[in-house]
């Protein structure tokens, strides 16, 4: 065998970096022009980087690592995604990981971003109702919002939150005069997140979680508030013109454009009296959705 | 308003008992802060070991109580597979046997893509199993 020129440890990582990564497969890696910049040998004169050993070739021991890193990859979505696991079993679940991770290569210095784009990926690759087959629209939904919930709680877990500051206290609303109320604009709890979904996907999780083994729901519109609070992501599900006031909210628009949103919404339910729409406001302060308010524009 | 049977005036009430409902929220709140224990608490020495874990993904099985739920033990599993390789036990248990269309498969051409299609139609057979087990009633197969 030719002796292959003394490359520096930099080069050998770089280069080890892209042929494990590469979501094609080492010998896809090998060709790479990441790889091939750091170490410029082909798949034929990789063993003059790696050299064989007794019972595998250069390529094969390439192998064991580019299997271990997509098997670590594919344990992490399995640890984010449990009741989605649990939905699909095993098997199943590591499939439309692996079919993830190859579209979606890790990049990110942080493996809480790995699966960032999963809920969308699987939105993008679902099959047509008819290649679905009859009754599978339903559950080919309800997976989407599974996801979709799964992935907001890891967001929400790892996200920034209130635990460091303090929510909207009495003083920051007692200077506000009434004739201000209306263009008072809140700000929110920055973990707080709001969810639309077909079925209550995040009751399902709640079950796996307590290791039964939940049926799956009947489709059923869902509007949760997903936040966290003191360290613990939480999640309430609202109505729907709770959620018809607390997006534009969150948008950052004032409040009374925000009620007005909410009341024009037609969807069969009553406009709220004002007392239920003071008791709504009441909790949702006490839950801590919200930071603090604005200071008012000055023009 | 646009669109609404609403008074001003009612929309000004309205906003009132909303801004009514943030005052007594706050207060509520507030009161609650002051009654929680004034323990000092260091919020990185509570983060670091879970965000130590987080980083690996993994951490949210900790809760179940199982001993690898880390990632960096899940590695040492994956680091044992390694050493045995050079002794030939480990062939033939990874491959595509236990992850479909892993990169060792694609690269040799062994494996079906496009793989998402693949994952759906593995997902249907358990959704067809599950509706079985729970005696409900679906629709033909999808077609190939």
């Amino acid at each position: 065998m030719h002796k292959v020129a003394a490359h520096t440890p930099d080069r050998i990582q770089r280069w080890m970096q892209a042929v494990i990564m590469h979501p094609d497969g080492p010998v896809a890696g090998i060709d790479s022009p990441l790889a091939r910049e750091a170490i410029d040998v082909d798949t034929d004169r990789i063993e003059l980087v790696v050299c064989r050993s007794r019972n595998l070739t250069g390529v094969e021991r390439l192998q064991i690592y580019s299997s271990a890193y997509l098997a670590r990859l594919v344990e992490c979505l399995r640890e984010e995604y449990p009741a989605m696991v649990h939905l699909l079993g095993r098997e199943t679940f590591d499939s439309f990981a692996v079919a993830y991770i190859q579209s979606h290569p890790s990049t990110s210095y942080t493996l809480s971003n790995l699966s960032q784009s999963f809920p969308r990926f699987l939105r993008e690759t679902r099959p047509s109702d008819e290649e679905g087959g009859d009754g599978a629209a339903d559950w080919i939904d309800f997976l989407i919002d599974l996801a979709t919930v799964e992935r907001t709680y890891s967001e929400v877990f790892d996200g920034p939150g209130l635990e460091n500051s303090k929510s909207l206290s009495p003083d920051d609303l007692r200077l506000l005069p009434p004739e201000e109320w209306e263009n008072a604009r809140l700000l929110m709890n920055p973990s707080l997140r709001l969810l639309t979904l077909q079925f209550p996907a995040h009751e399902y999780i709640s079950q796996v979680q307590k290791k039964k083994s939940p049926d799956i729901p009947a489709r059923e519109p869902t509007h949760l508030v997903i936040l966290r609070r003191d360290f613990i992501v939480r999640r309430n599900p609202v109505s729907a013109r709770e959620s018809a006031i607390l997006a534009p909210l969150r948008r950052g628009e004032a409040l009374g454009a925000a009620i007005e949103h909410g009341l024009q919404l037609k969807d069969g339910e009553p406009v709220p009296d004002p007392a239920v729409l003071r008791e709504w406001f009441r909790s949702w302060t006490v839950a801590t959705y919200f930071r603090g308010i604005a200071a008012p524009v000055v023009c | 308003m646009e669109n609404s049977n609403l008074s001003r005036r009612h929309f000004h009430k309205l906003t009132a008992f909303a801004f009514g409902g943030l005052v007594a929220g706050a207060g509520a709140a507030n009161a609650a802060d002051e009654k929680k224990p004034t323990i000092s608490v260091d919020p990185a020495l509570l983060l670091s070991e879970p965000h130590t874990c987080r980083g690996l993904n993994t951490c949210k099985g900790m809760g179940a109580g199982k001993d690898n739920a880390c990632a960096g033990q899940g590695a040492c599993a994956t680091a044992t597979k390694h050493t045995c390789a050079g002794e030939n036990a480990c062939k033939g248990q990874g491959g595509c046997g236990g992850y479909p269309g892993q990169n060792t498969c694609k690269g040799k051409g062994h494996c079906a893509i496009p793989l998402s299609k693949e994952s759906w139609s593995l997902a249907r057979k358990q959704f067809e199993r599950l509706m079985t087990d729970a005696g409900k009633k679906f629709g033909k197969a999808p077609k190939g």
